[in-house]
C-alpha cells in the first residue's frame, strides 16, 4: 500500500506531459542541428510519435493512434524512401549556410515569441480551474472518442445536445461533406500522384497538334539548356534569373 | 433535442442542400467518369476531351447563374452551415465553370494534354476546379481550409504537368513547397481564430467577436491581430500577393502556358471570393436587418434557414432593433483591421508586381507579374467593401459589385493572352519576346488579338479591362468621400498611378510586335496557317472588345448578385 | 493532478504506462541481451578486421550504405500513404454502424426504451455515442419505433457514405493498377528501354 501511496502522489499526468513534450522539442532541435539528411527523419518519427502520446495525454486517443499511423507509419516511411531516393554522396549532407541560419532565426524566432506570447497572453486559456472542473466531470467513456468522432464525421454532432451556449451550437456543424468531398481529394492526389510517378511513354504516332506542342517545348528547354552548360558565355540568362529568385526569396522571408 | 432529432435533421438537411450542390456533385462525377472511360477503353477509342467538355458545360449550367437577376437568391446555409449559397457563390461559382469550358476548348486547339495524359489532366483540373468552387461558398474555417488544399494540391501537379524538363520539375517543388509552408501558417491562424471565440462557423465567429470585442484584454486582441495576419499569409499566397507571391514568376516560367492560364486565372478568382467569403464572414453579420423588419411586423418568427443563431443570441438582450444595429457595428473595428490589411497588401502588390514586369524578356514571366499587379488591383475592392459595409450599403455594393465585374473582365483578357502565348509557341517554339518582332507581318489575327488582350490589361478606355478598373475606383473613390479615411485617398492614387506605370510594359510587347521587323532568319510562311486558333482567339476577345456597348445588363447582373451577400 | 482525481484521465493514464511499460521492457531485454553478448564472446579484433565493420553476415561490406533505391519503392508508398489516409477514416465509420445497427435491433425487440426510459444496455451505447446526458428528461416521450427508425436511418446513411467514399478510391486504385503503376516487372523494362534510347541515338 505504501508503494501505491507514494505512486500516487506522483503528478503523472504532468510527468508523462513534460516526458513527451520535451522528446519531441528536443528531437524537432535534432533534426534542425544535425547534417545528416537519413538521420533527419530518423529524429522526425521520434518527434512525431511523441507528439501522438501528446494526444493521448489529452484524451484524444483515436487522433494519437491516426497520428502514429498516418505520419509515424505512412508520412514518414514515404519520407525517408524520398530521402533514400535522392541521398547520393553530396547530397546526404546538408549544410546550411550562415546567412540561412540567421534568417532562420529571425523569422523563425519572431514567430515562435508571437506565438508563445500570443498562447500565454490569453487569461481564458490559462485558467487551469475550468479544465480540472471538466475533467472530473469526465467519464471513461468520453476518451473514447472514435465514435463521437465517427458521428461528427456522418454528420451528427452529438456535443450539440450537452452545449450550454445556443449561439455556439448553431456554429456546431456536421462534417459530412467533408467526409464524402475528401474521397473526391484523395482520388485526384492519387491520380497525380500516379502521372508524377509514372515514366513518360514515347508517343507512338508523331502526329497531331499535341505531339507538335511537346516537341516545341522540349525544344525550348533544350535551348535555355544549351545556354546553362555554355559557361563561355557571359552569365547565362536562366542562371542570373533563379539567382534574382533566390534573392528575392530571402528578402521575403526576412519580412515576413 | 435528442440524439433521434439530430439524425432526422440530418437526413432533411442533407437531402435539401444537394439541390445546391449539383455543379460540385457534376464534376465530381466527371472526374469518375474521365477514370471508368479509360479502364473500360484501353485502346482510347473515345478522346476524353469530350467526355471533360459535356461535364464542364452540364456543370455551368446546373450552376445556374441566371438565378441571380433580379437579386431572386436569398442567402441559404447548406450542410449544416460548411457552406453557404447566395447570388455572390453563384455567380463567382459560374465565372469559375465558364472559364473551365472556354479552358478545355483552349486546351483542345492548343494540344496539350496528348490523348495518352488526358484522363490524369483532366482529373487533376476537375479536381481543382471543384475546391475553387468549395472556396467560394465556405462559410466554415475546416471547410475554407479543404478547399484551399483541395484547389492547390492539383494545381502543384499540373504546375510539373510536363514531365523531364528541369524547368517545369522545379515550377512544381517550389509550388508544393511554398504551398505547404504557407497553408501551414494559415493553419495556425485558424486555430488560433478557433481557439479564440470557440467556434469555427464564420457567422457564429462574427456574433462572438461581437459580443466579446469590447471586453477583450490587450493580449486577446494582440491573438486576434495574430490570427488575421497568419490566415492572410494563406490567402495572399493563393493570391500572389507580395511579399508572398515569389512562386508566381519561377512556376508561370516553368510551366506551359496552358496551366499558366488556369493557374492565373481560376485561382484568381476563387482566391478573391474566399477572400470576400472571409472579410465579410467575419466582419459582418448580413440579414440581420431584413430579420428585424421581419420580426417587427410577425413577432418572433423563425425565419427558415436564415441564420437562427443571430436571434437565438440576440432574443435574450431586450428588444432586438437596437440590439441588432449594434451587432454590426460592434464589428467594425474588425472590418477596419481587414480592409486597411488589404489595403496595405493591395497597394505593395500592385507596385511591385508592376515595376518587376519591366525588365522581364520572357513573355510567361512578365505575365506572371501582371497577373500579380492584377490581383493587387482586384484585393483594392475589399477595402471600400469593409471601410463602409456597416454604414454605406450604396458603397459596399458598388465595391463588390466591381469586384466582380473585374474578375469577369480578367477571365477573358487574361485567358486571350495566355491563349495567344501557347499558340504562338506552336508556331515558333518561343517564349522571348524578342522573338516576336514582327509578328504582325504573318499572324495579323493572332497579334491583333493580343494587342487588344494587353490594351485591356492597362486599362484602355474603350476596353472591357477600362470597365473593370473602373469600377473599382470609383468605389474607393466613393468609400473615400463617404468615410474620409486617409487611406482610401492613397490607395485611390496607388491604383492611378500604378495604372500609368503599366502602360510601358504591355505596350512595348504591342511596339515589339507590330513596329519592328522580323528577326532575321526567321522565315515567316514556313508555319501553317492559323483555323481554329484564330477563331477562338476571336471569340475570347470580342466580349473584350465589345463588354462596353453590353454594360448596362452586366452591371446590373452584378449588382444583382452581391445584393443578398450585404444587405 | 492526482491520478484518482479522473476516471477518464486515468484511463488514459493507464494506456500510457501500459505503452510505457512495453517500451521499458523492451528496452531492457535489448540491453540486457547485448550486454550477456560482450561478456561472453571472445574479443580479439587485432586478429579479425572485419569484425569492426559495422553489419556483419558474412559478406564484406562493399561501399557506403546510403544507396540510392529505386523509385518503385517510392511510387509504392506513395501509393499506400492514401490508402493508408484513406483506412483511417474507416475505424470512426465502423463503430458509428455497428452502434447503430445493435441500437435498431436493440429497438426492433422493444428492448431499447422500457417505460419512460431507456434501457441499460440501450444507455451505454447512448453513453459510448458520446451522449452524456441520458437520463429521462432528455429522452422523454421516446419508443421503441423512434430508436428504431432513428437509428436505421443512420445505419443507412453511414452506409452510403462509406459506400461512396470508398467507390471513389477503389476506382482510382482500379484505374492506377490499369495504368500499370502497379507493375513491377514491366516497370524495369520501360526503364531499361528508356534508358537505352539515348544511347542508340
Amino acid at each position: 500500500m505504501g508503494i501505491l501511496a507514494a505512486v500516487n502522489r506522483v503528478y503523472w499526468h504532468e510527468f508523462f506531459f513534460m516526458l513527451f513534450a520535451g522528446i519531441s522539442v528536443v528531437f524537432a532541435v535534432c533534426v534542425l542541428l544535425t547534417q545528416n539528411i537519413v538521420r533527419m527523419a530518423f529524429y522526425l518519427v521520434l518527434s512525431l510519435g511523441s507528439t501522438a502520446g501528446l494526444f493521448f495525454l489529452a484524451g484524444a486517443e483515436f487522433v494519437g493512434a491516426m497520428q502514429l499511423m498516418i505520419y509515424v507509419g505512412g508520412t514518414l516511411v514515404l519520407l525517408i524512401f524520398g530521402v533514400m531516393l535522392t541521398a547520393q554522396q553530396r547530397y546526404v549532407k546538408m549544410n546550411t549556410h550562415p546567412t540561412d541560419w540567421v534568417l532562420a532565426t529571425i523569422v523563425g524566432g519572431s514567430l515562435l515569441v508571437l506565438l508563445i506570447g500570443a498562447a500565454a497572453g490569453v487569461d481564458s486559456w490559462k485558467d487551469a480551474s475550468a479544465s480540472k472542473k471538466a475533467l472530473a466531470e469526465l467519464d471513461v467513456d468520453d476518451a473514447r472518442t472514435a465514435t463521437p468522432l465517427g458521428l461528427a464525421l456522418t454528420g451528427v454532432r452529438v456535443d450539440k445536445l450537452d452545449s450550454d451556449d445556443p449561439a455556439l451550437a448553431n456554429g456546431q456543424s456536421g462534417y459530412l461533406l467533408p467526409f464524402i468531398i475528401v474521397s473526391v481529394h484523395l482520388l485526384v492526389v492519387l491520380i497525380g500522384a500516379a502521372y508524377m510517378a509514372r515514366t513518360k511513354r514515347s508517343a507512338t504516332a508523331p502526329v497531331g497538334r499535341a505531339e507538335r506542342a511537346r516537341l516545341n517545348i522540349m525544344q525550348m528547354e533544350h535551348e535555355t539548356d544549351d545556354v546553362v552548360y555554355s559557361a563561355s558565355k557571359q552569365s547565362s540568362s536562366s542562371l542570373l534569373d533563379s539567382d534574382q529568385s533566390q534573392a528575392e526569396e530571402s528578402t521575403d522571408e526576412a519580412q515576413e | 433535442m435528442n440524439l433521434q432529432q439530430l439524425i432526422k435533421q440530418l437526413a432533411n438537411d442533407s437531402t435539401e442542400s444537394l439541390s445546391w450542390f449539383l455543379p460540385e456533385i457534376v464534376l465530381c462525377a466527371v472526374i469518375m467518369l474521365l477514370l471508368l472511360v479509360r479502364l473500360f477503353d484501353g485502346k482510347q477509342r473515345l478522346d476524353l476531351w469530350f467526355v471533360a467538355i459535356a461535364g464542364s458545360v452540364v456543370s455551368f449550367l446546373f450552376s445556374q447563374p441566371w438565378l441571380v437577376c433580379g437579386g431572386g437568391v436569398e442567402r441559404t446555409e447548406i450542410f449544416t452551415g460548411l457552406l453557404v449559397i447566395d447570388g455572390f457563390t453563384i455567380a463567382v461559382r459560374s465565372i469559375i465553370l465558364l472559364f473551365l469550358v472556354l479552358f478545355l476548348v483552349f486546351t483542345k486547339i492548343s494540344g496539350i494534354p496528348d490523348s495518352d495524359d488526358s484522363p490524369d489532366i483532366y482529373t487533376l483540373v476537375f479536381g481543382a476546379t471543384l475546391g475553387m468552387c468549395l472556396m467560394v461558398s465556405s462559410n466554415h474555417l475546416l471547410m475554407i481550409f479543404l478547399a484551399i488544399e483541395m484547389a492547390s494540391v492539383p494545381s502543384y501537379a499540373l504546375a510539373g504537368m510536363l514531365k523531364g524538363r528541369k524547368r517545369g520539375s522545379e515550377a512544381a517543388l517550389k509550388y508544393a513547397i511554398y504551398g505547404a509552408g504557407a497553408a501551414g501558417v494559415m493553419l495556425y491562424g485558424i486555430s488560433l481564430l478557433a481557439g479564440l471565440t470557440s467556434s469555427a462557423h464564420l457567422p457564429t465567429i462574427a456574433l462572438q467577436l461581437a459580443e466579446n470585442l469590447g471586453t477583450m484584454s490587450g493580449s486577446e486582441q494582440l491573438v486576434l491581430v495574430l490570427s488575421g495576419l497568419l490566415i492572410s499569409v494563406g490567402l495572399a499566397f493563393k493570391l500572389s500577393a507580395v511579399p508572398f507571391h515569389f512562386w508566381a514568376p519561377d512556376v508561370f516560367h516553368g510551366s506551359c502556358a496552358e496551366v499558366n492560364a488556369f493557374l492565373s486565372i481560376a485561382s484568381k478568382a476563387a482566391a478573391l471570393g474566399l477572400l470576400v467569403r472571409i472579410g465579410i464572414g467575419v466582419g459582418y453579420v448580413p440579414g440581420l436587418e431584413q430579420e428585424v423588419a421581419q420580426d417587427v411586423e410577425a413577432g418572433p418568427a423563425v425565419v427558415a434557414g436564415l441564420l437562427p443563431v443571430a436571434e437565438e443570441a440576440i432574443e435574450p438582450i431586450e428588444d432586438s432593433v437596437e440590439q441588432e444595429v449594434t451587432v454590426n457595428e460592434a464589428l467594425q473595428p474588425v472590418r477596419d483591421f481587414i480592409g486597411k490589411l488589404i489595403a496595405l497588401l493591395a497597394m505593395i502588390t500592385c507596385t511591385f508586381g508592376n515595376l518587376a514586369a519591366y525588365s522581364q524578356t520572357n513573355i510567361k514571366r512578365l505575365l506572371a507579374y501582371s497577373t500579380i499587379a492584377h490581383a493587387g488591383y482586384m484585393m483594392m475592392a475589399i477595402a471600400p467593401l469593409m471601410s463602409s459595409l456597416g454604414s454605406d450599403y450604396g458603397v459596399a455594393e458598388g465595391a463588390l459589385s466591381g469586384l466582380l465585374l473585374y474578375i469577369v473582365v480578367y477571365v477573358f483578357m487574361n485567358l486571350g493572352a495566355f491563349a495567344v502565348v501557347a499558340f504562338l509557341r506552336n508556331y515558333i517554339a518561343s517564349e522571348e519576346i524578342a522573338d516576336y518582332s514582327g509578328m504582325i507581318r504573318s499572324r495579323p489575327y493572332i497579334v491583333i488579338c493580343l494587342v487588344l488582350a494587353l490594351f485591356s490589361l492597362v486599362g484602355l478606355p474603350p476596353l472591357a479591362g477600362f470597365l473593370g478598373k473602373f469600377a473599382v475606383f470609383a468605389s474607393i473613390a466613393d468609400a473615400f468621400r463617404a468615410t474620409d479615411a486617409t487611406y482610401l485617398l492613397v490607395l485611390l492614387l496607388v491604383g492611378g498611378v500604378n495604372t500609368a506605370l503599366s502602360l510601358y510594359y504591355y505596350l512595348r510587347v504591342a511596339k515589339i510586335m507590330v513596329m519592328e521587323e522580323p528577326a532575321e532568319g526567321v522565315d515567316i510562311e514556313q508555319y501553317p496557317k492559323a483555323g481554329l486558333e484564330a477563331v477562338y482567339l476571336v471569340a475570347i476577345t470580342l466580349p473584350t472588345a465589345l463588354l462596353i456597348f453590353f454594360w448596362n445588363p452586366v452591371h446590373a447582373y452584378v449588382v444583382d448578385a452581391v445584393k443578398a451577400l450585404i444587405s | 493532478m492526482l491520478l484518482a482525481e479522473s476516471t477518464a484521465l486515468g484511463s488514459s493514464i493507464g494506456a500510457v504506462a501500459t505503452l510505457a511499460l512495453f517500451v521499458t521492457i523492451g528496452l531492457v531485454f535489448l540491453f540486457v541481451n547485448l550486454l550477456v553478448g560482450r561478456f561472453v564472446r571472445p574479443h580479439n579484433p587485432d586478429a579479425h578486421p572485419e569484425k569492426g565493420d559495422i553489419y556483419e553476415c558474412g559478406e564484406p561490406t562493399i561501399g557506403s550504405s546510403f544507396v540510392q533505391f529505386d523509385l518503385r519503392f517510392y511510387v509504392v508508398a506513395l501509393l499506400f500513404i492514401i490508402f493508408d489516409v484513406e483506412v483511417a477514416f474507416f475505424f470512426p465509420w465502423a463503430t458509428v454502424f455497428g452502434k447503430s445497427e445493435q441500437l435498431s435491433e436493440m429497438a426492433q425487440v422493444e428492448q431499447a426504451v422500457k417505460g419512460n426510459e431507456l434501457s441499460a444496455d440501450a444507455k451505454r451505447l447512448y453513453r459510448e455515442m458520446g451522449v452524456r446526458d441520458t437520463s429521462v428528461g432528455a429522452v422523454s416521450d421516446l419508443t421503441n419505433e423512434d430508436v428504431y427508425t432513428s437509428s436505421k436511418m443512420l445505419a443507412r446513411i453511414t452506409l452510403i457514405d462509406i459506400g461512396v467514399f470508398f467507390a471513389v478510391l477503389i476506382l482510382g486504385f482500379a484505374y492506377v493498377w490499369k495504368r500499370g503503376d502497379l507493375d513491377w516487372v514491366k516497370a524495369v523494362t520501360e526503364q531499361r528501354r528508356l534508358a537505352r534510347l539515348p544511347a542508340d541515338e
